[in-house]
């Protein structure tokens, strides 16, 4: 209790310290306004943004949209499309790799170097294929996450063949469906939520790092944009947006994943 | 009638990396008596776990065949219950709900599980731990679990693997007792393993040595001495005479695998 207390009272203190100097190197004169605004300024206009739900920017205003509803939605539609197919297709993925081993094998390599790839360096591909617009950024952020929830959720049920579990549950006289629900399915659960976890963030990356290059809507645009035009508070009003809701979604799969363990078998 | 025929049992292992086969049990012949408390004992790697897990249907032996109540053993039975050495406890689920766990399975109807489950925690001196999970629990705690799980389901056949191997003395000591307590009162046939040859004798009316890999049968002592042995007990001419016996007999195994 006392180490969670302190490792509480220190994470807001880190976040202080960074408001301060967030707030002090812009207003010393330290850093130009065209690459950090003090803390206060972002905050304020975060703020504005929410509440006004438009972001006053003379270029949004000029060129697109600049109702904060349309970006947020463009954002999370392509999140949420691209990291449910990724959960489905790939916790089934990662069963099948658990169940066929010679596949496993087959792919082991092609998984292992997945991430070193510049999967966005296929962008113009996607265009090529999808055209403009939702489909390409969404198969992009399914793309980028399916790997990681297929590798763990295999890994996950190659742990759980290695304790004891599976000995217990066929002692006890379970079938292969009791198998699957009542031993396999809490016991790689832990693996499981981690790859989920890690599937939406890599979901978030690629949708929001796709809507700077193919889109003209989502907070990735606007953080785009408001670089180019050196807006730069609406710019990290953007970029906080994205990672307060990268924090509620994992804040929520936590959870979620609590009840699930905590739930009766 | 014997309840276990264990008749010209043999088990190989063949790795699919390539290595050589390993031989873990040589024709083994042993045959056990219904309410018989019998123990296993052998230097570690003698193929004792496996005899267990063969005699409880996890898996196959390579030849020779393993008859309980009158019928060849194909898989795992629902009147044989295992206990492992390993901590087994389902960490997602509470005390209640792990003892719960076959009974679920079976489709025994919920009032049913309750009454039985509650009655065997009763039982293992689990009383007041219902709603904890494992993690809550000591490690001779979680082990009572285990064996709760699997008295619950009334097992006539238990097969224990080195079941308090990972706990302390202390606490073999006390698990020790109440096990002799519990077989008493539902006079199940017991398989006991251990590497512990006091254990061995204090526990069992019968003692099976085994050799080193391939694994046989070296060696059978029976003791016929009075439950609960005390230290007393365990110190008498008899017991000490047993005790050396089997003592001289493991060392040569253990000696012979130390100069091999």
């Amino acid at each position: 209790m006392t180490l969670r207390r302190k490792a509480l009272t220190l994470r807001w203190l880190t976040l202080l310290v960074l408001f301060g100097l967030v707030e002090a190197l812009p207003r010393a004169g330290l850093v130009r306004p065209a690459t950090l605004e003090p803390a206060s300024v972002i905050l304020g206009r975060l703020m504005e943004i929410i509440v006004t739900g438009s972001i006053p920017s003379p270029y949004f205003a000029r060129t697109g949209s600049p109702t904060l509803a349309s970006h947020v939605s463009a954002t999370l539609g392509s999140i949420l499309l691209s990291y449910a197919g990724a959960v489905v297709v790939g916790t089934a993925g990662g069963v099948l790799l658990w169940r066929v081993p010679l596949l496993a094998r087959i792919l082991q390599p092609y998984l292992v170097v997945y991430y070193a790839l510049p999967l966005f360096a296929l962008y113009p591909l996607f265009i090529l294929l999808f055209g403009v617009g939702f489909l390409p950024i969404v198969l992009l952020g399914f793309c980028f996450a399916i790997v990681v929830v297929m590798v763990n959720t295999a890994l996950g049920l190659r742990r759980v063949d290695e304790e004891v579990y599976p000995k217990v549950g066929r002692s006890l006289g379970l079938g292969p469906a009791q198998m699957y629900l009542s031993i396999y399915l809490p016991a790689a659960a832990p693996y499981v939520f981690s790859g989920w976890k890690l599937g939406f963030v890599y979901s978030t990356i690629s949708v929001v790092a796709s809507e700077f290059l193919i889109s003209v809507r989502g907070l990735g645009h606007v953080i785009d944009r408001s670089y180019r035009n050196f807006e730069t508070a609406n710019m990290y009003a953007a970029i906080l947006l994205v990672i307060a809701g990268v924090l509620v979604a994992n804040a929520m799969l936590t959870r979620l994943e609590r009840r699930l363990y905590r739930r009766r078998g | 009638m014997a309840i276990i025929e264990i008749r010209g049992l043999r088990k190989v292992y063949r790795p699919d990396t390539g290595a050589p086969p390993v031989e873990a049990l040589r024709d083994v012949s042993l045959s056990v008596e219904a309410g018989e408390f019998l123990a296993i004992v052998g230097p570690s790697g003698c193929g004792k776990s496996t005899l267990l897990e063969i005699v409880g249907g996890l898996q196959a032996p390579t030849s020779g065949d393993v008859v309980v109540a009158g019928e060849p053993v194909r898989g795992p039975r629902a009147d044989v219950g295992i206990v492992f050495q390993e901590d087994s406890t389902f960490p997602w689920l509470t005390t209640l709900d792990n003892v719960k766990f076959g009974l679920r399975a079976r489709g025994v109807p919920a009032a049913e599980q309750e009454e039985r489950a509650r009655q065997v925690i009763q039982l293992v001196g689990l009383r007041g731990f219902e709603r904890h999970y494992p993690r809550e629990l000591s490690g001779g705690m979680r082990q009572r679990v285990a064996i709760a799980r699997t008295l619950v389901l009334r097992p006539k056949i238990l097969l224990m693997d080195e079941p308090f191997g990972a706990l302390d003395a202390q606490t073999r000591l006390l698990l020790g007792n109440e096990l002799l307590r519990i077989w008493q009162e539902i006079g199940a046939t017991i398989l006991f393993v251990t590497h512990d040859l006091i254990e061995a004798l204090r526990l069992a009316d019968r003692v099976v040595l085994m050799t080193r890999r391939p694994g046989r049968i070296k060696r059978t002592v029976e003791t016929a001495a009075p439950r609960p042995r005390d230290e007393r007990l365990m110190a008498s001419t008899e017991m000490a005479r047993l005790a050396n016996l089997l003592w001289e007999e493991l060392r040569e195994e253990v000696g012979e695998e130390g100069q091999g």
